[in-house]
């Protein structure tokens, strides 16, 4: 009984490819709306008050002072150090102007944990330019 | 004391172990008629790092002590301080909870049989097993944002909110992968192979099990009745549940009982799913000072957290009991007599789904 049925998955498992994807080769699958990736982080938006500095269980939030601004009350900004990030995003519940949202960048691999590129001081596209 | 030929060391590095652990077994020729268990490789004093921290750090913390069943952990620890403080959760924050609690035992239930299965060399089903448990870990990414380490649940409610296009796609993978599911119980429970590796290997009889005392799957394998989810208020009122227990008591039954417990999974998903009320997902709440005790059942038996908070909200006390404790202990004592070969020893230490993380923290 059994037989037909082996015979019919064999050769189906001939003629399909691999089940998994060729990583750098093809491009990996999308992810969902709230992943929890890379945070995206608006330093216009920051007002400086330290909240996720608070709320951080991993001490991946560190308060700086950004001596390029002009107004001195306003230069109080924060920085996220990637490589002791656990992504829970309370960093995101605890901001009271909205300055932290969800980002969508996985491939966080590097070999020193305080890489510059795992470093988040600004969004993606503003620190590009 | 009794006399033993050979001591034979199962670990710390083996191939059938997950997780370190040395098991010395004793054998007069093929024989195991005893064991002796040494646990302290994965050690890492969570309960010590959680004290004099606030709650919401140290919730972080408790759902790394195991990285399988850690939305189980974050559950019993969220729900012992609700439960210090009084605090009542809105409706639908009971549906989410329920839905990612069922999808990770879900999960869970499955690798702990694939685990078996690679351990007694069967690698195709164990991989068939893994492709579904890799759509099951794609649920709880659309659920909850994160695959393995959810970080789910919080004091007065849930911490992300759902969609009904969310629910839909979770359906569609339930509805996917549950026939296939049926087909490997149908393959495990009659593949005349497994049968002659597991049938009637480490047998625990119903009073031996209680005596041990074995929890979770493990106990129910062997005819114990019981299960957490009966004495949980949620699960009673949202999804009348029933236990599923088998009478045979051999590793066997210990797997398909996890394969029941499945499809009772899939089950209570697909109500969840379909009858998710509308509303608020979370409430404002404070955690006062006091201590409780609670118990839930994880994946693998009976989760127990007792937690003592200051008026800060921070913990000043705690301590976890994780399910595999007395599961080993009724390993050693009980199962192992019936094991005819050492490679048979095997195949009972992989039935009783031991997670050294969780046992050691």
């Amino acid at each position: 009984m059994a037989f037909p049925k082996l015979v019919k998955i064999g050769l189906r498992q001939l003629i399909q490819g691999p089940v998994t994807n060729l990583f750098p080769k093809t491009p990996p699958v999308p992810v969902p709306r709230e992943f929890r990736g890379k945070p995206r982080y608006d330093r216009e938006k920051c007002i400086g008050c330290g909240a996720c500095v608070k709320v951080c269980p991993s001490g991946a939030v560190e308060l700086i002072e950004d001596p390029t601004i002009e107004n001195p009350k306003k230069r109080k900004k924060v920085e996220f150090y990637m490589g002791l990030c656990i992504f829970c995003y309370f960093c995101m519940e605890a901001c009271p102007v909205d300055a932290i949202s969800y980002g969508d960048e996985w491939l966080l691999s590097s070999y020193d944990k305080f890489d510059s590129k795992l470093i988040v001081r600004d969004l993606p596209e503003r620190e590009q330019s | 004391m009794k006399a033993y030929d050979l001591s034979i060391p199962l670990g710390p590095m083996h191939p059938a172990f997950k997780e370190p652990l040395r098991v010395k077994l004793k054998t007069e020729g093929e024989v195991v008629v005893g064991a002796e268990v040494d646990l302290g490789y994965v050690h890492r004093g969570i309960e010590k790092i959680m004290r004099r921290r606030p709650w919401q750090k140290a919730v972080f913390l408790a759902e790394r002590v195991c990285g399988i069943c850690s939305n189980s952990h974050n559950l019993t620890f969220i729900e012992t301080l609700e439960k210090i403080s009084d605090v009542e959760i809105p409706e639908r924050a009971k549906y989410l909870r329920l839905l990612a609690q069922e999808l990770n035992r879900l999960h869970s239930h499955i690798l702990a049989n694939l685990a078996l299965f690679l351990a007694i060399e069967h690698e195709t089903l164990a991989m068939m097993l893994l492709n579904v448990r890799e759509r099951v870990l794609d649920c709880q990414e659309l659920l909850c944002g994160n695959r393995v380490i959810l970080s789910y649940n919080v004091v007065g409610g849930v911490r992300f909110d759902t969609t009904p296009s969310i629910l839909k796609e979770i359906l569609a993978v339930i509805d996917e992968i549950e026939p296939k599911l049926r087909r490997y119980a149908e393959m495990f429970e009659h593949g005349p192979l497994l049968r002659m590796r597991t049938e009637g290997i480490g047998y625990m009889s119903k009073r031996e099990a209680e005596l041990a005392p074995a929890v979770g799957p493990i106990a129910r394998g062997s005819g114990v009745r019981f299960d957490w989810r009966m004495k949980h208020p949620d699960y009673v009122d949202i999804l009348d549940f029933k236990p599923v227990w088998r009478e045979e008591g051999d590793a066997r039954a210990r797997y398909m009982v996890r394969f029941d417990e499945i499809f009772e999974c899939i089950k209570m998903i697909r109500y969840l799913c379909e009858n998710m009320p509308k509303g608020e997902i979370r409430r404002r709440a404070e955690v006062k000072s006091g201590e409780a005790v609670h118990t839930q059942e994880a994946p693998r038996g009976d989760l127990t957290y007792f937690v003592r908070t200051d008026s800060f909200g921070r913990i000043e006390d705690i301590t976890i009991r994780t399910p595999t404790i007395p599961n080993l202990g009724a390993f050693v004592k009980y199962m192992l007599r019936n094991s005819p070969t050492i490679a048979d020893a095997v195949v009972i230490y992989a039935s009783i789904d031991p997670c050294i993380a969780c046992l050691e923290r």
